[in-house]
């Protein structure tokens, strides 16, 4: 596989590599630790707006640029906004990692934030809120946050609410940046054919003036999920929903059975949740389940669409399925199965630098280390049923069981009171 | 520099008409494994629409050997992916795992091809699965604009409905019809095995040749296809929908066949046009510009006909008619005016670069070798491709642009709240109005439904959430 290095400059920036010599490409991502949950309510929105105005100019390139520079070489730019971070990401072919971080780094350092650019932006951000909106199977998932995670800034929208979109400006946007955009919160990771001293020292030019700016990250500590149901009304052909309970933070001890746990209750094709109520029974078009984990925190749910008349029994269901797994009657051969189908993932997902690049980042932000590939295999092939049983009772817990619905219902119309597992 | 040499695509056919090609890659322990049947939706029956796709689905629906679940679970034990779909002109059943499952791999791909069984209750569900997909769709405008600009710009021809069929063609399918259409296109002169990972294609070449050498079916001469007719003049169409605040856009014509000589100088004048993401002319105008829209782009899909060329984007209701009067004026500047040297260099530079990064999976390199051989292109056009693309004029893309970007000769389709901008868009030429509700009405089945029978499509697989890294 690749090897791998990590480097933390003098200013706080932490470069992490893994190089891949037989790649044509490198996959190169400046990550900051900041997103939507290191917003106030008024400030929801902030972050996402600033990844888009970012890549409207610096003091040497328009944005048009920006644009035209990577692409002109073939590469490809872009940026996506989470909860717990950012990332600004290209990938070129080797012999263009130079360009790639000149670009990347410039529209970090030097971002000029101009006026009538920003006036702009705000329309292309609001028409963004509204597709999401207009999407159900998206605008549910962000129904759900809000309702599993109340007022916690977890529970935000990524995108912002249009209100606040509105509101912002400029001299809020520069000082958000500042505070909140410097190299004590970046990592630069980049996996493909690349010398990783030489990526070095690229950053260190282009980023290492910068000053580290405060250490540490102070958030609110995520204490969400009360159990509650709740209802947006709206017309539409089905009912989406998201059932749900608390989750495991990323570098919980039992975190692969977590991930296991998801896999074979609502990760595949030969899931439970798949094979009971989509193949069986044809309840629903599409059903999954989910594990999204954070910090300190973490949320499991299934989301799935159905008709307003099969509702009950979907929601049934579903809960007849977690209750099963609570009560530690899982077949080995699921067990098994599920670990296997996890396994090959893992390794299908070294194809592209992309997936890789992904990985090296995530692993030090949560973990502060590299987990080799083979020390994460090894530590799937020991999930037990045991570990099943103990991450399940961990998160499958009545008093933070969530259920969000969208669609053509009314509160009032609900079969249930109150749900338990 | 570039990864992928024709001379190293194995190919052989074998007696009974079957081709097999392999592409030793073994930078990964992956094997990507292909079987393409060279006929899709555009043999779709008339009134019967979406066979095609429902047919390869029923393959991975229970075999002699296998009940679905048991498909499942056996690919699943293997680490595996696998779907089955039908797009324009071609069939695909496909799986992605480790190359040392290669021989278990192909021989549930084996089995799923030769041993079918088309239970009724799979073909039941399935068909249920796929209605209530279809039915869950009718809420997404751009789902209807996207639908809408084919259906008219194809008219005619069989490639003017989507590939997963309609409500009630769908409602219209019968047991037998999967069998039939299995019976008459899948054979083994038309199918084409591509593998391609750590594999010695020797080793591929004998184990496909075990399984899937004694298969006899000759299956049906195809019927030629019809040739679609540009537009000339202006047709809009209006679909009102008074709850929506965005409308969905579509302008569209007709653009050039797969195998067209002037397929890669099209691609370049797409690209510097529409397809090419921040720096194309839409998008600096539209979205950097004016501000009007998050997304707009111009696509062509190039098969055995010419397929659509069409710009999507979609926009607050208020600035509807501002978006497509700038798009016509885009378009006709760029026909009139021409483009820049600077430009089409950047274009040039773009396709070049990109051309090894597009190629750098065995997903990717399969989609490439398999368009190739579908439409009867010499793999040495993956060696000519960066050249070629250097070689591209001024004067071609200027022709180009002057024969296919006419303002005047477009379908038009907007999907929005209709008060906000009829009026104004007669201005443009005639408007045909439609109710949302009219082209989303669900028809009454000739039959009744079985009511407790699943929705959904098998080839759209769950997508969970959380990565384990």
């Amino acid at each position: 596989m690749g090897s791998y290095k990590k480097t933390t400059l003098k200013n706080g920036i932490r470069v992490v590599t893994e190089s891949v010599p037989s790649f044509e490409s490198v996959s190169l991502g400046i990550w900051i630790t900041t997103g939507s949950r290191d917003e106030t309510a008024k400030e929801n929105g902030l972050s996402h707006f600033i990844e888009h105005l970012l890549f409207k100019g610096t003091e040497k390139r328009s944005a048009f640029d920006i644009s035209r520079e990577i692409e002109s070489v073939g590469g490809s730019i872009n940026a996506f906004t989470g909860r717990e971070y950012t990332c600004f990401h290209a990938k070129v072919l080797h012999k263009d990692v130079a360009l790639a971080i000149d670009i990347l780094a410039d529209i970090l350092a030097n971002p000029v934030f101009d006026p009538q650019e920003i006036e702009k932006e705000r329309m292309v951000v609001l028409q963004e809120i509204k597709m999401v909106e207009d999407t159900p199977d998206d605008y549910i998932h962000d129904l759900f946050y809000r309702s599993f995670w109340g007022d916690h800034p977890l529970g935000y929208p990524i995108t912002g609410m249009e209100e606040n979109v509105l509101s912002f400006h400029r001299e809020q946007i520069v000082a958000f940046f500042r505070g909140k955009y410097t190299p004590s919160k970046m990592v630069v990771a980049a996996a493909g054919r690349l010398n990783h001293q030489q990526l070095v020292d690229m950053v260190e030019t282009q980023l290492g003036h910068l000053h580290p700016g405060p250490c540490g990250q102070r958030r609110e500590i995520a204490e969400g999920g009360k159990a509650r149901i709740k209802v947006k009304h709206r017309e539409l052909e089905q009912v989406h929903f998201c059932l749900g309970t608390k989750g495991i933070p990323y570098d919980h001890r039992l975190r692969f059975a977590g991930h296991t746990l998801n896999t074979l209750l609502g990760g595949n094709m030969s899931s439970r949740l798949f094979q009971e109520i989509r193949e069986k029974r044809g309840l629903t078009y599409s059903i999954y389940s989910f594990l999204n984990s954070y910090a300190d925190a973490g949320l499991f749910g299934v989301y799935a669409g159905t008709t307003k008349d099969e509702l009950q029994e979907v929601v049934a269901l579903i809960l007849q399925e977690l209750r099963t797994i609570k009560a530690g009657r899982i077949q080995m051969d699921d067990l098994l199965a599920a670990k296997e189908y996890l396994r090959g993932s893992m390794i299908l997902s070294l194809e592209s630098s992309d997936g890789r690049m992904s990985r090296l980042a995530k692993n030090e932000i949560y973990l502060g280390r590299h987990i080799p590939l083979e020390e994460a295999l090894q530590e799937l092939e020991g999930v037990s049923g045991q570990d099943i049983a103990d991450v399940a009772k961990e998160m499958l817990d009545s008093d933070t069981l969530c259920l969000t619905l969208l669609g053509t219902i009314e509160e009032g119309e609900l079969p249930w009171k109150g749900l338990d597992l | 520099m570039f990864p992928l040499q024709p001379k190293d695509i194995k190919k052989i056919r074998l007696s009974n008409g079957l081709t097999i090609m392999g592409l030793e890659y073994h930078k990964l322990p992956l094997a990507h494994i292909t079987l393409m049947i060279k006929r899709g939706a555009e043999r779709d029956p008339e009134g019967k629409e979406g066979l095609a796709d429902l047919t390869a689905e029923m393959l991975t629906l229970g075999t002699e050997h296998r009940d679905s679940q048991r498909l499942a679970l056996e690919m699943e034990k293997l680490g595996a992916r696998y779907s089955a779909s039908s797009g324009w002109d071609a069939s695909f059943l496909e799986a992605l795992g480790l190359s040392e499952d290669f021989k278990a791999l192909t021989e549930l791909l084996g089995d799923m091809l030769l041993r079918p069984i088309f239970a009724q209750h799979e073909m039941k569900q399935s068909q249920q699965r796929r209605i209530s997909r279809l039915i869950q769709q009718r809420d997404q405008a751009e789902v209807i604009a996207d639908e809408m600009i084919v259906q008219y710009l194809l008219t005619g021809t069989p490639y003017a409905h989507p590939t997963y069929g309609t409500i009630s063609s769908l409602q219209e399918m019968r047991e037998e019809d999967p069998k039939s259409f299995y019976l008459r296109h899948y054979c083994p002169k038309d199918t084409v095995v591509l593998a391609i990972g750590d594999l010695n294609f020797e080793e591929v070449r004998e184990h496909i040749k075990g399984l899937l050498g004694e298969w006899k079916s000759e299956g049906a001469s195809n019927d030629p296809l019809p040739t679609p007719v540009r537009p000339h003049g202006r047709r809009i169409i209006v679909v009102n929908r008074p709850d929506l605040t965005q409308s969905q856009i579509r302008l569209g014509s007709l653009g050039i066949e797969r195998r067209d000589d002037r397929y890669i100088p099209f691609k370049v004048m797409n690209y510097i046009f529409g397809g090419g993401g921040f720096s194309s002319r839409l998008m600096q105008r539209v979205r950097a510009e004016k501000g009007y829209t998050y997304g707009i782009t111009s696509s062509f899909k190039a098969s055995h006909i010419a397929g659509p060329f069409v710009i999507s984007t979609f926009t607050p209701t208020a600035n509807t008619i501002s978006v497509i009067e700038e798009i016509l004026k885009l378009m006709e500047e760029f026909a009139n005016g021409g483009i820049k040297t600077q430009e089409l260099e950047e274009a040039k530079n773009y396709f070049i670069g990109s051309f090894p990064l597009k190629l750098e999976t065995p997903g990717q390199m399969a989609r490439e070798i398999l368009e190739l051989e579908l439409y009867d292109i010499p793999f040495d056009y993956l060696s000519r491709y960066q050249e070629a693309v250097k070689g591209v004029t001024l004067e071609e893309i200027n022709n180009l642009a002057r024969s296919y970007l006419h303002p005047e000769d477009l379908i038009i389709v907007v999907v929005g709240r209709a008060e906000d901008f009829l009026e104004p868009l007669r201005n443009w030429g005639e408007v045909e109005l439609i109710e949302y509700s009219e082209v989303t009405r669900v028809p009454p089945p000739s039959t009744p439904p079985n009511t407790h029978l699943p929705p959904g499509g098998h080839t759209v697989s769950p997508s969970p959430g959380g990565v384990l890294e």
